[in-house]
C-alpha cells in the first residue's frame, strides 16, 4: 500500500534580517517523499538562491549520488543555472569580486521508497536528520552536538572549490517504520535537538506540536537563552499519514 | 562577558583609523624602500576597508555591518576620505563602497614556474598624504567628540576600535589624557580600545603587543601609555598566528614596518569581523 508523507516545515531567519534575506531553503515532492533542506552560508554572495537552486533540483531531478560521474554532472548543471542567474556585467566591483568567490551551501535530501520499506538519505555539510523511534533518536549525519564546528565542507556554486565534493558525500539507508517521525534539521536546531536528546531529554513531543508561530516564540526564547546561536532556523517534519 | 556583542546592521561596529599624514611619512620603509610611509600606510588601509566591504558584501548590497572614519592628521585634521566630509564622519560602511578604481602591476605565477604581470583594479579611498606638522591631539579630540555622539546612540554594539598609525610624535601637546578619556567611553559591551601602532623608516627591530613601559623605547612610551590593554578576542587571534603574548599586553607596536602593520590591523580588526552575523 502506497502512503503519503505528511510534512510540517517552519523556517524562522536570523534575528535581525528580514523574512527574504531567510538563506535556509527547502523543496518537497508533491507525495511528501522526497524532500531536501539547504543552508545557504551566511558570508557569502547570495547563497539563499544556491541553496534554493539545490534543493529544488534535487526534487525536479532526484539522482543517485553514489555514482560520482551522474552526480557531478548534476551539480555542473545546478551551477550554470547559477551562473545565469547573475548579471555580471551590471555589478559593480564589490559584487562582482564577492560572486566570484562562489555561494555554499549544505545539502540533505531524504528519498522514501514504499517499495523498500526504506528511506535513503544524502548529506554534504551540517544539516541533520533525525530519526525518532520508540522515544530514541537516531541522527545523521552529526552523531555529537559537539562535532558542530563554523566550516563545515559545503557544496559551492563553483566547480574549482567542490574538488572533494564527491568524496564529502555521507549516505544512510535505513528502514522506515510505521510509527516514525522524521525531522530534517538546519545546524543551529539540529545542535540544539542533539544536545537535548544527549541531555536525556525527548523534544519529539514539543517539536510536533509546532505550529508557525509557536515555532517562532520557541526560537526566540532559545536565542534569547543563548540555547540557540542567532542564525537562520528550520525544521522539516515528517510523518506518515 | 565583554566584547562579546555580535555585528549586525541594528548594532554595528565602528571603526576609526587615524592616520598620520605630516611631512616626515614621506619618508621610505626601511625595510621596503620603494614605498613612502604614507604610500604604504594608504595601501594597508585600503586593502583593509577592501576586505571589509566584500565580507559586506551580499546579492542585494553592501549590509551596513560598520560605521567608519578615517581621520587623516598632517598640517590639519582632515577627512580620509575624499568624498566624505569631516563632519560627516563617521560613515557607513555601504556608503564609500563605490570609490575610484586604479590599475595596478601585480605578479602572478605564470603556470610554468615564473611570474608575469598581470593589471588589476584595485579600489582607492586614501591617497598617500605628507605634509605638515603631527596635530595628533587635535585628531584625538576629533575623534573622541565622534565617539561621544556614537556611543549612547549604540549601547548594544561591540565598543568602536580605533587605530592611530603615527610615525613620529604629536606637535601640538600631550595626547595622553585625550586618548585616557577615549578608552574610557563605553558601550554595554565594554570600553572603547584604542591600539597605537608607531611605524618607522628604521631596520630596527619591532616591537609588537609590548605588555611593561620599560621594553619601548623613550620615544614610544607615551604611545604605549596611550594604548588599551588587549582584549581576550584580539589575544586570541594573535595566538592563532603564532604570536606568545600575555594577558596584560597592549596594542601597541613600536617601529613596525609594513609587515607588521599588516598584521597588527589584521590581528586587531579580525576577531570583530567574526563576529558579523549576516
Amino acid at each position: 500500500m502506497n502512503h503519503n508523507y505528511e510534512t510540517s516545515i517552519f523556517s524562522v531567519q536570523k534575528s535581525g534580517n528580514k523574512e527574504e534575506e531567510n538563506e535556509d531553503a527547502y523543496a518537497i515532492g508533491k507525495n511528501g517523499n522526497l524532500i531536501a533542506i539547504s543552508d545557504g552560508a551566511s558570508d557569502s554572495f547570495s547563497s539563499r538562491i544556491w541553496a534554493q537552486l539545490l534543493s529544488q533540483e534535487f526534487i525536479d531531478k532526484p539522482i543517485d549520488f553514489n555514482n560520482k560521474e551522474v552526480f557531478l554532472a548534476w551539480l555542473e548543471s545546478i551551477q550554470q543555472k547559477w551562473l545565469e542567474k547573475i548579471d555580471w556585467e551590471k555589478l559593480p566591483w564589490f559584487m562582482k569580486e564577492k560572486a566570484k568567490g562562489g555561494d555554499f551551501a549544505s545539502l540533505l535530501t531524504l528519498t522514501i521508497s514504499e517499495e523498500r520499506n526504506r528511506f535513503i538519505s544524502y548529506a554534504i555539510g551540517d544539516s541533520c536528520l533525525f530519526i525518532i523511534r520508540e522515544n530514541k533518536c537516531l541522527t545523521f549525519p552529526i552523531e555529537k552536538s559537539n562535532e558542530f564546528n563554523n566550516y563545515p565542507y559545503l557544496i559551492s556554486s563553483h566547480s574549482k572549490n567542490n574538488v572533494h565534493v564527491f568524496g564529502k558525500i555521507k549516505t544512510l539507508d535505513c528502514e522506515i517504520r510505521e510509527n516514525d517521525i522524521i525531522i530534517m534539521a538546519t545546524d543551529s536546531v539540529a545542535k540544539w535537538i542533539l544536545q537535548e536528546y544527549e541531555a536525556g531529554s525527548d523534544v519529539s513531543i514539543q517539536l510536533t506540536k509546532m505550529d508557525s508561530e509557536l515555532f517562532k516564540d520557541f526560537v526566540k526564547g532559545l536565542r534569547r537563552s543563548k540555547e540557540l546561536r542567532n542564525d537562520d532556523s528550520t525544521i522539516i517534519l515528517i510523518k506518515r499519514s | 562577558m565583554p566584547y562579546g556583542a555580535e555585528i549586525n546592521r541594528e548594532q554595528p561596529g565602528l571603526f576609526v583609523f587615524l592616520v598620520d599624514q605630516s611631512k616626515s611619512m614621506d619618508d621610505r620603509w626601511g625595510l621596503d624602500p620603494n614605498k613612502t610611509l604614507s604610500q604604504g600606510t594608504a595601501d594597508v588601509l585600503n586593502r583593509l576597508l577592501h576586505d571589509l566591504i566584500i565580507r559586506s558584501t551580499k546579492a542585494d548590497g553592501v549590509r551596513a555591518y560598520f560605521d567608519i572614519a578615517v581621520i587623516g592628521y598632517g598640517g590639519d585634521v582632515n577627512s580620509g576620505f575624499s568624498t566624505i566630509a569631516l563632519n560627516e564622519l563617521p560613515t557607513s560602511l555601504d556608503k564609500i563602497a563605490n570609490t575610484r578604481m586604479e590599475k595596478r602591476i601585480q605578479k602572478v605565477e605564470d603556470g610554468t614556474g615564473g611570474l608575469v604581470d598581470v593589471e588589476v583594479n584595485i579600489p582607492v579611498w586614501l591617497d598617500p598624504i605628507a605634509n605638515g606638522p603631527t596635530p595628533m591631539c587635535k585628531a584625538l579630540s576629533f575623534a573622541g567628540n565622534m565617539l561621544e555622539t556614537w556611543v549612547p546612540n549604540h549601547q548594544g554594539s561591540f565598543p568602536p576600535i580605533l587605530v592611530n598609525i603615527t610615525d613620529g610624535k604629536p606637535t601640538d601637546g600631550n595626547p595622553e589624557p585625550i586618548a585616557e578619556k577615549i578608552r574610557n567611553l563605553r558601550t554595554n559591551d565594554g570600553n572603547a580600545l584604542l591600539f597605537n601602532i608607531h611605524i618607522s623608516s628604521s631596520r630596527a627591530a619591532p616591537v609588537l603587543y609590548p605588555s611593561t613601559e620599560d621594553l619601548v623605547p623613550d620615544e614610544g612610551k607615551s604611545l604605549f601609555r596611550m594604548s588599551s590593554v588587549l582584549p581576550e578576542i584580539v589575544i586570541e587571534q594573535a595566538s592563532g598566528q603564532n604570536f606568545s603574548i600575555d594577558n596584560s599586553a597592549k596594542g601597541f607596536a613600536f617601529n613596525a614596518d609594513l609587515v607588521t602593520l599588516i598584521t597588527f590591523l589584521d590581528i586587531g580588526t579580525r576577531g570583530v569581523r567574526e563576529k558579523i552575523a549576516d
